[in-house]
């Protein structure tokens, strides 16, 4: 049920004087722009989960004994290839990006940052992550990315060498640095919500990210002064918002899609906190501007509900820090074409032609029969082989009759047998039968 | 399927069915050619999307959040020597707000360098021959770099096995040495000798830069 504010210019909320309240309307207006952001693409999200479905071969549609179902992995194929070729191309060589001098003077200082950004490249995993982002991107069109620094510090013991004994050493528990710097990582496309209306990035007003946390994770952030106490005071009191359960029941139940990400499997641990974090990068209206007076903004919300965070964008460029890739773009949307979604009806009657080419080769293997109850035949028996022999009371042709003709169908699987694999030849087909 | 996705047989070296029956090795190459202009183009975009955005974020995050002077440390062979320039590796490549508080130009290494191998060397071999028909360009140019690049276009891994490492500074003054004792007029084709195209000319500096290994690639 969506607060009532006093509102002002197309119905934006007048920015309450009490802090608490105040605090409502910043979580309701980020919680309105990811349902927007939803609300405006919510044909292609249902679709995502339909090409990952065509990628991986996975067939939701109830299955029956007595039919083939095989999916022919073409898709899958052509996208592994695509991005075996592309990757390389990218990462084939080091360093991935060249910083070029405007002059001689500028030389040695372009060369330095190429090394550190190649170094820092390399500390975050880019090439694994890049092969990722390039994998979503051909499966659903889009692929987003987000960066930020990161600093990881954890408190465990540590041998030193003993200064007066080569041989001995000392343990001590120590603050050890184990990440500080710049940070990527791809986005599942179902978790980022930009502003609806846009094509780039970068004329975005603000962008939504969603994941998820456990408790005493944020604990932890509230400890070192990252989240707010209160948002966490009133997060502790509540359990998950029925949007954020209904989303992860919604994303755990249905096998496949971009879904396995690690913070939605730990949730199906029974002791898990999970929270929904809700984080908004970029502007907000003027209603919405606390006294520090910066429009610009970074906004954390817990399960819909606590504002754990309200603070002035932190990174100095201003920039919103996202971006995307899109194997094709299209001009009227941020969200791309990828490989699937031009080809998802081939792939699926493909699959669908050679299960169905498959059902007639099992029934001239294996033909139906019409036979005659007073003719005392033996059903078991009925299997040709060398040599078999098979008696009946009276003609055999009143006693045993071939239900169906095949012979039309019998020729057909074999002519165009070699047409399956058009693009793919070497790919194998997965049969299931069951 | 094959144009929706854009991979063909031929974008991973097979030869599809759509090929003639005798399918000529030019026939195969136009049509990997075709092929990979699409994933070319998919490439570019990859790396004008992410990669160069990604490698400016991270310039500036550096540039409000870390801590200077920071040192890069370089492991293997391009730690002791420059893999561009060729020259020794400056043992203080401490970096700092200086560096990455410009902004520079960027292009993504890799996704620029889309040329096939064999045509890279051709074009290794044409430029070799461009620079030896021009003597002040010649005797302007970094020939430790050159035989550096030369040797990994031509798929050598371990550059250093080849080139003596050979400070180019040493190098210039030991050519300055060689042109004060007398240098070899050029001969009618316009060539000094003693370029790539003729290394065994006496008081040639040469082989000296590219080793005796390295002077077998000019022979």
């Amino acid at each position: 049920m969506p607060l009532a504010f006093k509102s002002g210019y197309n119905r934006v909320p007048v920015r309450d004087s009490d802090p608490a309240m105040f605090a409502k309307q910043v979580v309701q207006m980020v919680r309105d722009r990811a349902n927007h952001s939803r609300e405006d693409s919510e044909q292609y999200r249902r679709k995502v989960s339909k090409w990952y479905d065509l990628y991986r071969g996975f067939v939701r549609a109830r299955s029956q004994p007595f039919r083939n179902q095989v999916h022919l992995p073409l898709l899958f194929s052509s996208i592994e290839a695509g991005i075996a070729i592309k990757h390389g191309l990218l990462t084939g060589a080091k360093p991935f990006t060249d910083f070029m001098p405007g002059g001689p003077e500028d030389a040695m200082s372009a060369r330095r940052t190429t090394a550190l950004v190649q170094q820092q490249f390399d500390d975050c995993n880019t090439e694994g992550k890049l092969a990722d982002l390039l994998r979503m991107g051909d499966i659903s069109g889009t692929g987003p990315f987000q960066w930020s620094w990161k600093r990881v510090t954890n408190m465990r013991p540590q041998r030193i060498p003993d200064p007066l004994d080569p041989t001995a050493f000392l343990v001590q528990n120590m603050e050890i640095t184990d990440f500080d710097g710049p940070w990527w990582e791809p986005i599942d496309v179902l978790d980022w919500f930009p502003e609806p209306g846009k094509t780039d990035i970068r004329t975005m007003g603000w962008c939504i990210r969603r994941y998820w946390l456990d408790l005493d994770d944020i604990e932890e952030l509230v400890a070192q002064g990252v989240y707010d106490e209160a948002g966490l005071k009133e997060l502790s009191m509540a359990q998950m918002t029925d949007e954020a359960s209904a989303e992860y029941e919604n994303r755990r139940a249905a096998p496949g899609s971009l879904r396995w990400g690690v913070p939605n499997i730990s949730q199906m641990d029974k002791y898990a906190k999970p929270v929904e974090i809700l984080e908004m990068h970029g502007v907000v209206p003027n209603e919405m501007v606390p006294d520090d007076g910066y429009r610009n903004r970074l906004i954390t919300v817990g399960n819909g509900i606590a504002l754990l965070r309200n603070v002035g964008n932190p990174i100095w460029t201003g920039g919103l820090p996202f971006g995307v890739y899109r194997p094709t773009a299209d001009p009227y949307t941020i969200y791309g074409i990828g490989k699937v979604e031009p080809n998802d009806k081939l792939q699926a009657t493909a699959s669908r032609f050679a299960s169905q080419k498959l059902d007639v080769l099992d029934l001239i293997i294996d033909p139906a029969l019409i036979y005659n109850q007073l003719a005392n035949v033996q059903t078991g028996k009925l299997f040709n082989k060398p040599g078999v022999l098979i008696g009946v009371d009276g003609p055999p042709s009143e006693a045993v009759a071939q239900s169906l003709s095949t012979s039309a169908a019998s020729r057909s699987p074999f002519r165009t047998s070699s047409s399956y694999g058009a693009g793919c030849n070497s790919a194998r087909a997965s049969r299931r039968k069951r | 399927m094959q144009f929706g996705t854009g991979i063909t047989e031929e974008a991973v070296g097979m030869s599809g069915p759509a090929g003639s029956d005798r399918q000529t090795a030019r026939e195969f190459l136009g049509k990997m050619e075709n092929v990979q202009r699409r994933i070319v183009s998919e490439t570019m975009s990859a790396a004008r999307d992410v990669m160069l955005p990604l490698s400016e974020a991270f310039r500036t995050l550096d540039a409000q959040f870390l801590p200077f002077p920071a040192i890069v440390r370089k492991l293997g062979r391009d730690a002791l020597i420059d893999p561009v320039t060729g020259q020794p590796t400056p043992p203080d490549q401490s970096v700092t707000l200086q560096d990455v508080a410009l902004r520079y130009d960027m292009r993504a290494e890799s996704a620029t360098s889309l040329v096939g191998r064999s045509t890279k060397q051709q074009n290794m071999m044409l430029l070799l021959q461009a620079i030896a028909a021009v003597p002040p360009l010649m005797m302007q140019t970094n020939w430790v770099t050159v035989a550096r690049s030369l040797w990994r276009t031509f798929e050598e891994p371990n550059v250093d096995e080849f080139i003596l490492p050979i400070n180019p500074q040493q190098v210039m003054l030991q050519m300055m040495a060689t042109q004060a004792a007398g240098q070899p007029a050029p001969d009618s084709s316009g060539k000094v000798p003693g370029s790539p195209t003729q290394p065994s000319a006496a008081g040639d500096t040469m082989p000296q830069m590219v080793t005796q290994a390295g002077s077998e690639q000019y022979s």
